[in-house]
C-alpha cells in the first residue's frame, strides 16, 4: 500500500466543492486526463451540466486565419496571452485548412466550409464530423444555395440548431445537429432604415458574426455603408426575429461584442477606436464608454493602419496592424483604457493574418451526433487536422 | 442592529466555536450570502456562520475588509489620492501575501468562500489548487487531494487510451 505523506483527512476539501469550485475551472486537456484520477472525478466530468458550465469559464479566444507560404490552405490559431513569447502566444486549432470560411463559433464547436461540404469540428476534444445541410426545395432558379447565418444551442431542449439561410429567398431555415429535415421560419420584415438593395441582399455571418447575448443571436447589417443600420435580433428560445437600434455613429468598420455582460459595438475610425455600450437593453440606449486614440499609444515600429481588432478578456483589445512596408504584421495588445500592453511580431514567413470575428472557447462536449461517426468512421477525411 | 461612528451600520458575525466579531454591514455584504440574508430581512442583530470556525472568520473578515470598495456613502472617496492602477497594484500583493498560508488553511479558506459566496476570495484560494492540479501527474493529484484511485489497472489504462493526446 502507498503511505501518503500527510495527516488527517479532515484538512481535506468535500468533493462537491473540488468539482464544482476548482475542477470546473480546468481546461478540457487537463479534465479529460483528470478523469483518469478515480471514478468520482470521471462521471462528475461528464455530465452536461458540468461540461456546459466549464465551457462557459474557458476564456474566449478570438480566433485568427494565417496563410503560410508554400504551405496549402490556412490555418485557424487562437491568440492566448497566458503564454509567453509571440510564437506561443498564437497556439493553432486547425491546421492546413483547405478552406478559408469559418462560419460559426459556439460552446467549442466550429463550423467550417470546403468546397462542398459543411464541417463541425470540436478542436479540444479532435472530434469533426460532416454536418448534413437542410434538404430545400428547389427554386425556379434551380437549387438556391443556401449558407449559415447563426449557430447556437436552443433553449429548453438544449439541443445546438444552425440557422441557415437561403440565397434570393425570404425564409430561414432551423435545422438541429444530427437532423436533415428543417423547420421552415420567415426571415424578419426588413428594417425600414435599410436601403431597398438590402432588403434581398446577402447576409453573411462571416463578415458580421453573431453576438449570443441574452439567450439572442445579434448581428450587424449593411456594415459596409457610411449611415447608421440597425441590428438584427434572432430568439434563440422562441426562434423568432426582430430590429434593433444600432449605436447610430458607425465608422469604416464596426463589429459587435459582448463586454462585460452588456452588448457592446467597437467602432474604428483610422487611429482612433470607440466602444459603446448597450447601458439599457429594453430602451435600446447606447453610450459612448471608451475611446482609445492608438496614434498616443507609443509603439514601435509604428504602424500605417489597422484591419481588425477583437476583445479579450472583457477588458482588453488586440488590434492587428499593418506597417508600410511589406514587413511582418503586428498584433497591438491594449487595454480599453488605452494602456499599451504588448505588440507581437508576426512569425517571419507568415503573411496575411486575418480577425475572423468568431471567437472560440474550449470545451469537452462531444458531438452532439457523434454516435452516428464513432463506428461507421467518417467516409470522407475531413481536410484538415485539429487539435490544441 | 447596531450602530457605530459616522452612522456605519455595524452588524454583529458569530463562529460556532462562540467568537463574535463586529464589522460594518458593507464589509459583510461583500460575502453574496450575507447580502441576501440581510436584503430579505433575515439577519437578526447577530449571524451565525456555521462551520466557519473563528480563525477562519476572521481572516475571511480581513479580507473583506481590505477588499470592499472605498467610496462611502458620504461620496467622498479614500481613493481619491491615489491612482485606480496604483490601487489595484496595491491589492495585488497583499493578495499575494494573504495567501501564504498552509494547505489546511487554504482549504478551509476555499469552504469558507464557496459557502459566503465571495468570489474574489474564491478565486484567490482556489487558483493554487487549480494550478496544482495542471501541472502534476495523477499520482502527485491524488495524494494532493487526498482522493483514492478506485480504478482496476486495466480500467485506469482504458480510460488513459481514451484520451491518449491529453497525457503528451
Amino acid at each position: 500500500m502507498m503511505k501518503r505523506s500527510h495527516t488527517t483527512v479532515l484538512d481535506d476539501l468535500p468533493e462537491w466543492i473540488v468539482i464544482e469550485e476548482i475542477l470546473v475551472w480546468l481546461p478540457p486537456k487537463d479534465l479529460f486526463r483528470c478523469r483518469a484520477v478515480c471514478k468520482l472525478w470521471r462521471s462528475a466530468t461528464s455530465t452536461d451540466k458540468f461540461m456546459l458550465d466549464n465551457c462557459r469559464r474557458q476564456p474566449l479566444l478570438p480566433v485568427i486565419t494565417q496563410d503560410i507560404p508554400g504551405q496549402e490552405g490556412v490555418r485557424f490559431v487562437v491568440f492566448r496571452d497566458k503564454s509567453v513569447g509571440a510564437d506561443q502566444k498564437l497556439c493553432p486549432i486547425i491546421q492546413h485548412s483547405k478552406f478559408h470560411n469559418l462560419l460559426g463559433a459556439c460552446d467549442g464547436f466550429l463550423i467550417l466550409f470546403s468546397e462542398s461540404d459543411f464541417w463541425i469540428c470540436n478542436p479540444a476534444t479532435r472530434k469533426c464530423a460532416i454536418l448534413p445541410q437542410p434538404r430545400v426545395p428547389s427554386s425556379s432558379a434551380g437549387v438556391p444555395r443556401i449558407y449559415i447565418a447563426g449557430f447556437y444551442q436552443h433553449q429548453p431542449s438544449g439541443e445546438y440548431r444552425v440557422l441557415w439561410f437561403s440565397r434570393g429567398c425570404l425564409c430561414g431555415y432551423v435545422l438541429r445537429f444530427g437532423s436533415d429535415k428543417p423547420r421552415i421560419i420567415s426571415r424578419p420584415s426588413v428594417s425600414s432604415r435599410l436601403p431597398e438593395f438590402w432588403h434581398q441582399g446577402e447576409f453573411d455571418s462571416c463578415y458580421s458574426s453573431q453576438v449570443n447575448h441574452r439567450g439572442s443571436l445579434h448581428w450587424l447589417t449593411g456594415i459596409y455603408m457610411e449611415t447608421a443600420v440597425d441590428i438584427m435580433v434572432f430568439d434563440t428560445v422562441t426562434e423568432t426575429f426582430r430590429w434593433m437600434r444600432s449605436p447610430g455613429r458607425l465608422g469604416r468598420r464596426v463589429s459587435l461584442l459582448e463586454m462585460d455582460n452588456k452588448l457592446a459595438s467597437c467602432i474604428d475610425n483610422d487611429a482612433s477606436i470607440e466602444i459603446w455600450v448597450m447601458q439599457d437593453y429594453e430602451a435600446e440606449v447606447w453610450a459612448l464608454k471608451y475611446r482609445i486614440n492608438l496614434l498616443a499609444m507609443n509603439t514601435s515600429p509604428q504602424f500605417k493602419y489597422i484591419s481588425k481588432m477583437a476583445l479579450l478578456n472583457q477588458r482588453e483589445l488586440l488590434i492587428c496592424c499593418h506597417t508600410p512596408s511589406v514587413g511582418p504584421d503586428y498584433l497591438l495588445h491594449c487595454d480599453t483604457d488605452g494602456k499599451f500592453l504588448g505588440y507581437y511580431e508576426m512569425k517571419e514567413g507568415t503573411y496575411s493574418t486575418y480577425f475572423t470575428n468568431q471567437y472560440f472557447q474550449e470545451s469537452m462536449i462531444p458531438l452532439p451526433f457523434c454516435e452516428m461517426q464513432e463506428e461507421g468512421g467518417v467516409d470522407k477525411e475531413p481536410p484538415f487536422f485539429i487539435g490544441l | 442592529m447596531a450602530t457605530r461612528e459616522a452612522g456605519k451600520k455595524m452588524i454583529m458575525l458569530k463562529s460556532p466555536d462562540g467568537m463574535e466579531f463586529e464589522v460594518e454591514e458593507a464589509v459583510a455584504m461583500e460575502s453574496q450570502t450575507i447580502r441576501k440574508m440581510i436584503e430579505d430581512d433575515c439577519a437578526d442583530t447577530a449571524i451565525l456562520i456555521p462551520n466557519i470556525n473563528s480563525k477562519i472568520l476572521s481572516r475571511v473578515i480581513e479580507y473583506c475588509n481590505k477588499h470592499v470598495p472605498t467610496t462611502g456613502a458620504t461620496g467622498a472617496a479614500a481613493s481619491d489620492t491615489v491612482a485606480p492602477a496604483a490601487l489595484a497594484e496595491d491589492l495585488k500583493i497583499w493578495d499575494a501575501e494573504f495567501i501564504k498560508v498552509n494547505r489546511a488553511t487554504r482549504f478551509d479558506l476555499i469552504q469558507a468562500a464557496s459557502y459566503l459566496n465571495i468570489k474574489g476570495l474564491l478565486d484567490l484560494t482556489s487558483q493554487t489548487t487549480i494550478d496544482t492540479i495542471s501541472d502534476n501527474s495523477l499520482e502527485e493529484i491524488r495524494s494532493f487531494l487526498s482522493t483514492k484511485n478506485d480504478y482496476l489497472p486495466e480500467e485506469e489504462q482504458t480510460i488513459r487510451r481514451e484520451n491518449q493526446w491529453a497525457f503528451q
